[in-house]
């Protein structure tokens, strides 16, 4: 029994006390502040990239555990987390909860993206598609990949006569929020039976946990097709499709083509819920211009106005940071960055959060 | 100076010392907690449950597969048909080769055979559900039923993840178990009536067929209710293999969802505030707790009214004048054709050879799984094993903080389990005679088959978002642990309980005649002696909570830095393999997760031998509370 006690003392130094072993910081002047935030998986590579700098220059940890943006909504209501990121604005219903839980919800853009239409299918190197085309994969109404609607948009290409598996997301999502609002802008019959959501209800295809549990699916199972943030089918090098843009010109998903959507799109002032609810949220799916990639989003942290003393101002500091400075990461994670003027903007929102 | 009469005797010592009464109390107050801890369970959920079950419409929970809470819809046939049909699949594979399995370790296999497989058949019961997942979706969903699938020219939307492939992976699971209870039914049969059918001259198949399975099934029956409740409220394995549809689809080739798989996806990202989607959820959750509740109390009743009708049955006695009746009333069979008496009996012995192999065969596809899941997690993870991996963030490749961080809360659920599961345990084996001491263990044992996503409920519940609290608590590895305190209460009980009935009486008495009182003796003497084997339950506790994620997502949530405050969230391992096992071939975090599965694996089959070597007593069998 000795062998056996000492071995469980061991252990439990350990656990208890040898955390501190890749703590490297933890020894020069004081703990950091650790923030607690959650939610999207779109913003996840960007903003673990965020922390790790942050943490580096202003010893303040943020803790992002990435869930999915329904997730960061939910927990960020309960205020079980500092802040929460999600690229669907709160609707009406759900800020109305957070209202009634802990007073107004800040929505700050912290970063821009293209939702790529990634796809496994071997011998089709570049895939064209349209919106209507996407949005009849998704209602089951073109199952084969040689469907006559892709042929039409792939002249001269081989296609296989194989079942596409149309994957989406399992759980509540910001990014199927982005997706299912351009679908709903071009295709009637979608926006008849599934409408802007963040849960598309379907019948067949696959449901799949995050942007990285699709990523993962579409990369690893021939014949599957899925929607995701751009940084995931780049880091994993898996094909994305060129899209029809609202000009009639084939478009790519990359950061350039984003920062042509959000050029076009914001200078018009949102006319629908949820957008006209918050302030700093629009729409950027179907943009004009030629340049323009038509699903693109912005993600959001949203946090409370009112936060604690120990904390808010870590959170509003990490946030200031993240939306002027932090943007020189977005290109290379195949992100777009935000424009200055907004990001200022943002800026000037964070300056109104009150600590108590 | 004698006295002329012999003394008188001493005053009787007062039956209760203040010691004994604080003794008894400590004792029975752990008992009371178990019953609390049960009871507010129940309460919680039922409490949260309310807004939908007195809501306009329960029913439709079984009247509707539109699932869509957005629009007020909350049909959840498509979970429900998931759940029937996965633990229908699972049953239809795991009991045939489960009994089969038993029948021929217990009945045909040498002893080191036996032994061999037994401790096969542990390994496998104490692989981590998550890792079982994990194996899933990347050996047999993408190697297995998909290929079939395209064989047979079903259609699959999921690349072989579906129904079949959950219940499959829920087979493997159940199958020790079965395996286990049925073993220790068919050896409990007793010599005589195996000695008297071969006197017969039946052969071992026969015997085997005609005498031993009829004889042990009100058992086996038993085992095949204990695994139904467990296969019913497995959460991680079947939420990563079944593909998550959203209607129903009866098709063998389907995708479905289950009740406790929806729980783990949905209930995380509902925000308190909404009430009924939250009801809605955990009344699914309590519909879950009902249907192990029935499953296992319906085993338990079954093993005692065997257990009654036994001893209710005494052999008759033999009767003087029978044979003689016999005699007259049977007139003995007409000596048989010889030439066709000895086909007959070839074909007997034919059968028999092939049952044998048969048998043989079972126990041999039961421990298959074993060697695929061990051969291929450590040909895919051990290579990303690295000083690295144990000492770094993620943000520097490793997962160092999660190992760190899920020992902190096996330790600290292991510092609130054991004192609580000992003490309750020294009620059920010292206090026997007292009334309370029934309810107790049967409340503990109802509590070890409460699925890990309804405790991960109730700990959210009660630690991480009161529901007494206008304010959180939050995420914290106080929740995380208390969680996994509750799950490996019951084990700790169990094993306990066990290991002091099994003290000598004599150890007691002897005690007692010098003096000592009760809770002398008990601490002194009998927790002393049942010692080793009350390690080896907390042992096996420790290996069963050491993967558990389910409970862990919701209430200790994960980070991906070093644990530092017990009030913070927390790290653990099995969240990695679950979070990190979607990614594609190739990418660092698959390479993490794989490495982190094969380190879990190892920690939990180390444990397992450690346990044995210490031991030396069948494990799976110790560990039957959960």
């Amino acid at each position: 029994m000795t062998p056996i006690a000492r071995v469980m003392l061991l252990l439990g130094t350990f656990a208890f006390a040898g955390c501190g072993g890749g703590g490297d910081n933890a020894t020069e002047g004081g703990t950091p502040v650790r923030v607690s935030a959650g939610g999207a998986t779109f913003v996840d590579p960007i903003m673990r990239a965020w922390a790790k700098d942050y943490r580096k220059a202003k010893r303040t940890e943020i803790d992002y555990v990435k869930s999915g943006s329904g997730k960061g909504i939910g927990d960020l209501t309960a205020k079980t987390i500092d802040f929460g990121c999600t690229d669907a604005p709160m609707s009406r219903k759900e800020f109305d909860a957070a209202k009634a839980a802990g007073g107004d919800v800040l929505h700050i853009p912290v970063t821009m993206g293209a939702v790529a239409i990634v796809y496994n299918m071997p011998g089709i190197e570049h895939l064209n598609l349209t919106g209507a085309v996407i949005a009849d994969i998704y209602l089951q109404k073109v199952s084969k990949w040689n469907d006559a609607a892709i042929a039409a948009l792939n002249p001269g290409v081989a296609l296989p006569d194989k079942a596409i598996v149309a994957v989406r997301r399992a759980e509540s999502s910001g990014t199927t929020n982005i997706f299912s609002e351009y679908l709903s802008k071009v295709s009637p019959a979608f926006k008849e039976q599934v409408g802007t959501t963040k849960e598309m209800k379907l019948g067949g295809g696959v449901g799949q946990q995050g942007n990285d549990g699709i990523a993962g699916f579409v990369k690893n199972n021939e014949g599957a097709l899925g929607y995701v943030e751009l940084a995931y089918a780049n880091k994993n090098k898996i094909a994305t499709a060129k899209l029809t843009n609202k000009a009639g010109k084939l478009v790519g998903p990359n950061s350039d083509s984003v920062t042509a959507a959000a050029t076009a799109a914001m200078g018009a002032k949102p006319t629908a819920e949820p957008y006209t609810l918050h302030d700093l949220t629009f729409s950027l799916t179907d943009a004009d211009g030629d340049g323009s990639y038509p699903i693109v989003g912005i993600s959001y942290a949203i946090m409370y106005t009112k936060q604690s003393k120990d904390k808010g101002p870590a959170v509003v500091d990490f946030l200031k940071w993240v939306v002027v400075d932090g943007q020189v990461l977005a290109k290379d994670l195949d992100y777009a960055p935000l424009p200055l003027e907004l990001g200022k903007k943002a800026q000037a929102k964070l300056d109104g959060v009150t600590f108590e | 100076m004698p006295s002329p009469t012999s003394p008188p005797p001493p005053p009787p010592r007062p039956a209760v010392s203040v010691g004994d009464v604080l003794f008894r109390l400590l004792c029975q107050s752990a008992g009371a907690f178990v019953l609390f801890v049960a009871f507010a369970l129940v309460g919680v959920l039922f409490w949260q449950a309310r807004p939908f079950l007195f809501g306009s419409n329960p029913a439709q929970l079984f009247t509707s597969s539109n699932w869509d809470p957005g629009k007020g819809q909350y049909g959840a046939l498509v979970f429900i048909y998931g759940t029937i049909a996965t633990a229908l699949i699972a049953m239809a594979v795991a009991v045939p080769l489960g009994v089969g399995a038993a029948a021929y370790l217990s009945e045909i296999a040498t002893g080191r055979m036996r032994t061999i497989c037994s401790f096969l058949l542990e390994l496998l019961a104490a692989i981590p559900s998550v890792v079982y997942g994990f194996w899933g979706i990347e050996f047999l969903a993408r190697r297995g039923t998909r290929p079939f699938f395209e064989w047979l020219g079903l259609e699959n939307t999921a690349a072989g993840q579906g129904i079949l492939a959950a219940g499959l992976v829920l087979a493997v699971m159940v199958l020790p178990y079965i395996t286990a209870v049925s073993y220790d039914v068919c050896r409990s049969v007793p010599r005589s009536q195996r000695e008297g059918s071969l006197a017969l001259g039946a052969t071992r198949w026969q015997t085997i067929w005609r005498v031993v399975l009829p004889y042990a099934r009100p058992g086996i029956v038993a085992a095949c209710f204990l695994a139904l409740g467990r296969a019913v409220g497995e959460t991680m394995a079947v939420t990563m293999v079944i593909g998550n549809a959203q209607e129903l689809n009866f098709s063998p080739a389907g995708t479905g969802d289950a009740i406790p798989s929806a729980i783990a996806k949905i209930l995380p990202e509902t925000a308190p505030s909404d009430i009924t989607k939250r009801a809605a959820l955990i009344s699914l959750g309590l519909l879950l707790l009902v249907v192990t509740l029935v499953t296992n109390v319906s085993a338990r009743l079954i093993i005692r009214w065997l257990g009654s009708t036994r001893k209710a049955r005494p052999m008759p006695e033999p009767d003087a004048t029978a044979p003689a009746r016999v005699d007259v009333l049977l007139p003995n069979p007409a000596p048989m054709d010889p030439a066709r008496a000895a086909a007959a009996r070839r074909r007997q012995l034919l059968v028999d050879a092939v049952m044998r192999k048969l048998l043989a065969l079972c126990q041999f596809i039961t421990v298959i799984p074993l060697f695929l899941i061990l051969g291929y997690i450590t040909y895919q993870g051990a290579a990303g094993v690295d000083l690295r991996f144990f000492l770094k963030e993620p943000d520097d490749g490793g997962l160092g903080h999660a190992i760190a961080g899920s020992l902190r809360l096996v330790a600290l659920a292991t510092a609130l389990a054991v004192p609580v599961g000992i003490f309750a345990a020294v009620l059920l084996s010292e206090y026997r005679n007292s009334r309370f001491v029934p309810v107790v263990r049967f409340v503990a044992e109802q509590l070890g088959g409460v699925p890990s996503i309804v405790i991960g409920v109730f700990a959210y519940a009660v630690l991480v978002y009161p529901i007494w609290s206008s304010k959180p608590w939050g995420y914290s590895a106080w929740a995380g642990a208390f969680a996994l305190a509750v799950m490996m209460l019951p084990v700790v009980i169990r094993a306990s309980e066990e290991a002091m009935r099994l003290v000598p009486n004599g150890l007691r008495e002897a005690s007692y005649a010098l003096g000592a009182t009760r809770w002398q003796t008990v601490v002194r003497v009998i927790i002393p002696a049942a010692l080793p084997a009350i390690i080896t339950g907390v042992l096996l506790a420790v290996g069963r909570i050491a993967g558990e994620t389910a409970p862990l997502l919701l209430t200790a949530y994960g980070s991906n830095y070093w644990p530092r405050s017990l009030n913070d969230p927390t790290p653990f391992l099995p969240y990695y393999i679950f979070n990190y096992s979607k990614m594609p071939d190739g990418s660092d975090e698959i390479r993490l997760a794989w490495a982190a599965a094969f380190v879990l694996l190892v920690l939990v089959i180390l444990l397992n031998v450690v346990t044995r070597l210490a031991a030396g007593k069948r494990v799976v069998a110790a560990s039957q509370a959960g």
